[in-house]
């Protein structure tokens, strides 16, 4: 944990790809979310792309995470069949699908009510689970939408992507689209 | 360009050439199989190998057997680790929390706690059919909710199902796994038994069909693929 707090502490206000193998995506979600917000205080949105936003939200609550700095936009639990649990700091969009991802997910981050205007990160997770619903030129062009519209000095953007090797192409455009990578090694996250 | 699935190691000789490399991760597999076929050795060697790989495991037991008679007879198997014990795996005993809980609700809020608490990659409940003679009406809707959650939170369970000789799988857990694996066993000409896996299904995998036989001895459990 010591190490990956050293490399985001480097990397501030930066375009962060990390990059991990998917078991360890729990982990490096808890890890990052709580130097954010528990170490550095910052303020920040975290779009929910891969599972409802309650599943990050009750693992921070019981990693002993603050989450009042935190706001969900969460892409998936209207197509998760689970109860929708709507909350004040969490905004539910129709689906991470092409058409819905460019369109409605941005335009809640940059036209809310100057909702962006003091948020110190945006994190995105994961990369690699949106081909699911897109295929690749759909999800470069949210990408490189994503970067353009949210980059502000200062601000980090951190978006993960998991098993790398196996997604060459995505890889290669992540990489276009960050200024460092940090590829997780497991034995950071042990306690 | 559609996304790859991730798999992990099964930690049973033989089994991953059988199913592309491993099982999917995340995803939730069900080990069918009457008394004596290797349900329960199947589910450790699964956590150990895990363990093996950095990964966290949590094994819960239901009312089957309690922890210290398992780890007991388990312990002269040379796949377990003893070191591993309650650190890179832990176990929980659902048992007893079940004596006295029949709300769906809450059994899969105590078993979130754990795992929100623990952070596992690898999961096994032991057995689940278990839960169907608690929970009667309301089994399938909590076998739903627990699969779909247990995906949810980023880990390949293995749900261990009791049946009796003649049933080769649990239905109602069937339908919403996304893998079975049955373990069988037959009457060999000579006398004695022979013990079988077959994988009846595995999502998304190009996986071998029919009975394979398997060995279990103290090296733990063994598929040999090809064999019949």
């Amino acid at each position: 944990m010591a190490i990956l707090e050293k490399e985001l502490d480097a990397n501030t206000g930066k375009k962060v790809l990390l990059t991990a193998n998917y078991v360890h995506l729990n982990k490096v979600c808890v890890c990052l979310l709580k130097y954010l917000l528990g170490v550095k205080h910052a303020k920040g949105i975290y779009i929910a792309v891969d599972r409802p936003y309650t599943y990050t939200s009750r693992l921070l609550t019981k990693q002993g995470v603050p989450q009042e700095n935190l706001f969900y936009l969460d892409a998936i639990s209207n197509l998760s069949s689970e109860p929708i649990q709507k909350a004040k700091n969490a905004e539910l969009i129709n689906g991470p699908f092409c058409s819905t991802v460019l369109e409605e997910a941005l335009a809640k981050l940059t036209n809310n009510g100057g909702r962006m205007n003091d948020v110190d990160f945006v994190f995105l997770d994961n990369l690699t689970v949106m081909l699911n619903y897109m295929d690749d030129k759909c999800l470069f062009g949210f990408l490189g939408q994503f970067v353009i519209k949210l980059s502000k000095e200062g601000r980090t953007l951190t978006f993960t992507m998991v098993d790398k090797a196996a997604h060459p192409k995505v890889y290669a455009m992540a990489k276009q689209n960050c200024d460092v990578e940090i590829e997780i090694q497991g034995e950071w996250l042990r306690n | 360009m559609a996304s790859k699935l991730s798999r992990l190691a099964s930690g049973i000789p033989g089994l991953d050439s059988m199913m592309e490399g491993g099982f999917p991760f995340p995803s939730t597999v069900l080990v069918a199989g009457s008394a004596g076929t290797g349900k329960t050795t199947f589910a450790l060697q699964f956590l150990s190998q895990g363990a093996k790989d950095g990964e966290q495991g949590l094994f819960f037991t239901t009312l089957s057997e309690p922890t210290q008679w398992m780890l007991r007879f388990v312990s002269g198997f040379e796949f377990i680790d003893k070191d591993t014990f309650g650190k890179e795996i832990q176990y929980v005993e659902l048992g007893t929390f079940l004596r006295s809980e029949r709300d769906p609700e809450r059994i899969l809020d105590f078993i979130e706690d754990h795992i929100t608490e623990v952070m596992p990659q690898r999961i096994v409940i032991d057995p689940v059919t278990v839960l169907g003679e608690l929970l009667e009406d309301n089994y399938r809707a909590f076998l739903y909710d627990l699969t779909t959650r247990l995906k949810n939170w980023q880990s390949t369970t293995i749900l261990t199902g009791e049946v009796l000789p003649t049933q080769p799988y649990p239905v109602e857990v069937s339908y919403i796994v996304d893998g079975i694996l049955v373990l069988s066993y037959e009457i060999a000409p000579e006398g004695g038994r022979r013990k079988y896996l077959e994988i009846l299904k595995m999502r998304g995998t190009n996986h071998m069909t029919g009975k394979h036989l398997v060995d279990i001895s103290v090296k733990g459990f063994t598929v040999q693929p090809g064999l019949r």
